[in-house]
């Protein structure tokens, strides 16, 4: 069983890394289309969806490229698990509201997700965050 | 772990954090000056019926672009797959675009520039004849052509 646990968290930091660097991608590729998808929350003041826009896509794909590297492993780790807590918190809002809007997680590189699909995925990214802390805290 | 192995670790992971969120501030302040496909950071204030250009992108190819321009501006540059509908030749343009349409598409009209009027009109026809959804293109052809300058189509 030792020997197997290494080889999970490894899958889990490439799968956890991969998932933000891609999401990041597609969105810093196009952030005038991610600030409307912000706006379609109606959570935030437009400006600040907007600054939003152009700065979070960098924030995931960076957090993604070093949980893969393992540089910086924690602060990226704090990141990570911290932004995943305020999506879930914004797509748990919509879908309470009964908003009919498209999780916006991906640009529009991948085909629509409905909010009660991403809020499930958000879970078992959440779950690959909590292997990964327990595994970094474990070794030091 | 002790108290003050504790108290090391969150002191480290904290000033890791604030690092990546300082390094990620230079790519997010290139992108507000240089990214072709920046937000705007004042909201443009939209009319009813009216749709912005990256809203429309985000519908995707579900979206028939209908170009209320003339005929010179069209063949000069339009939306690639757009179709040509004016008022004055509605009856010989209309059976064209009717060929695009289906019940589950939505339709995008655009003009030259934001206050140009006619892609208002074409909407409103379009909609008199029951073609639902059916929107205005804010800011137009110049929205197009800032957006996507690498997709313009020409001819006819």
């Amino acid at each position: 069983v030792k020997s197997v646990v290494p080889i999970l968290a490894l899958i889990c930091r490439f799968v956890l890394g991969a998932v933000f660097v891609v999401a990041g991608a597609t969105k810093a590729y196009d952030p005038a289309a991610f600030a409307e998808q912000i706006g379609r929350f109606h959570l935030l003041p437009w400006p600040i969806g907007a600054a939003l826009a152009l700065w979070v896509p960098w924030l995931e794909m960076f957090a993604g490229m070093l949980v893969i590297t393992q540089k910086l492993l924690l602060g990226a780790l704090l990141i990570l698990t911290v932004s995943l807590l305020i999506f879930s918190l914004a797509l748990l809002s919509a879908w309470l509201r009964g908003l009919n809007i498209d999780c916006g997680c991906f640009g529009h590189a991948l085909p629509r997700m409905t909010l009660g699909w991403a809020l499930l995925r958000n879970l078992l990214l959440l779950i690959l965050v909590g292997i990964l802390w327990r595994e970094s805290l474990r070794n030091r | 772990m002790s108290l003050a192995v504790k108290g090391k670790l969150l002191r480290l992971m904290t000033r890791q954090a604030f690092l990546i969120l300082a390094a990620t501030f230079v790519p997010a302040l290139v992108s507000v000056a240089f990214h072709p496909r920046k937000p705007e950071f004042r909201r443009p204030e939209l009319r009813p019926g009216e749709v912005t250009l990256p809203m429309a992108d985000a519908w995707g190819k579900v979206v028939v672009w209908v170009d209320a321009r003339p005929e010179d501006d069209f063949a000069h540059g339009h939306v690639p797959g757009a179709v040509r509908l004016d008022l004055e030749e509605w009856s010989r343009l209309f059976p064209v675009f009717l060929d695009q349409w289906q019940p589950t598409r939505m339709v995008v009209v655009y003009c030259s520039s934001r206050d140009c009027g006619l892609s208002s009109e074409v909407a409103k026809r379009l909609r008199g004849s029951r073609i639902s959804p059916t929107y205005v293109l804010h800011g137009g052809w110049d929205a197009w052509r800032n957006r996507h300058p690498e997709s313009v189509a020409t001819g006819e």
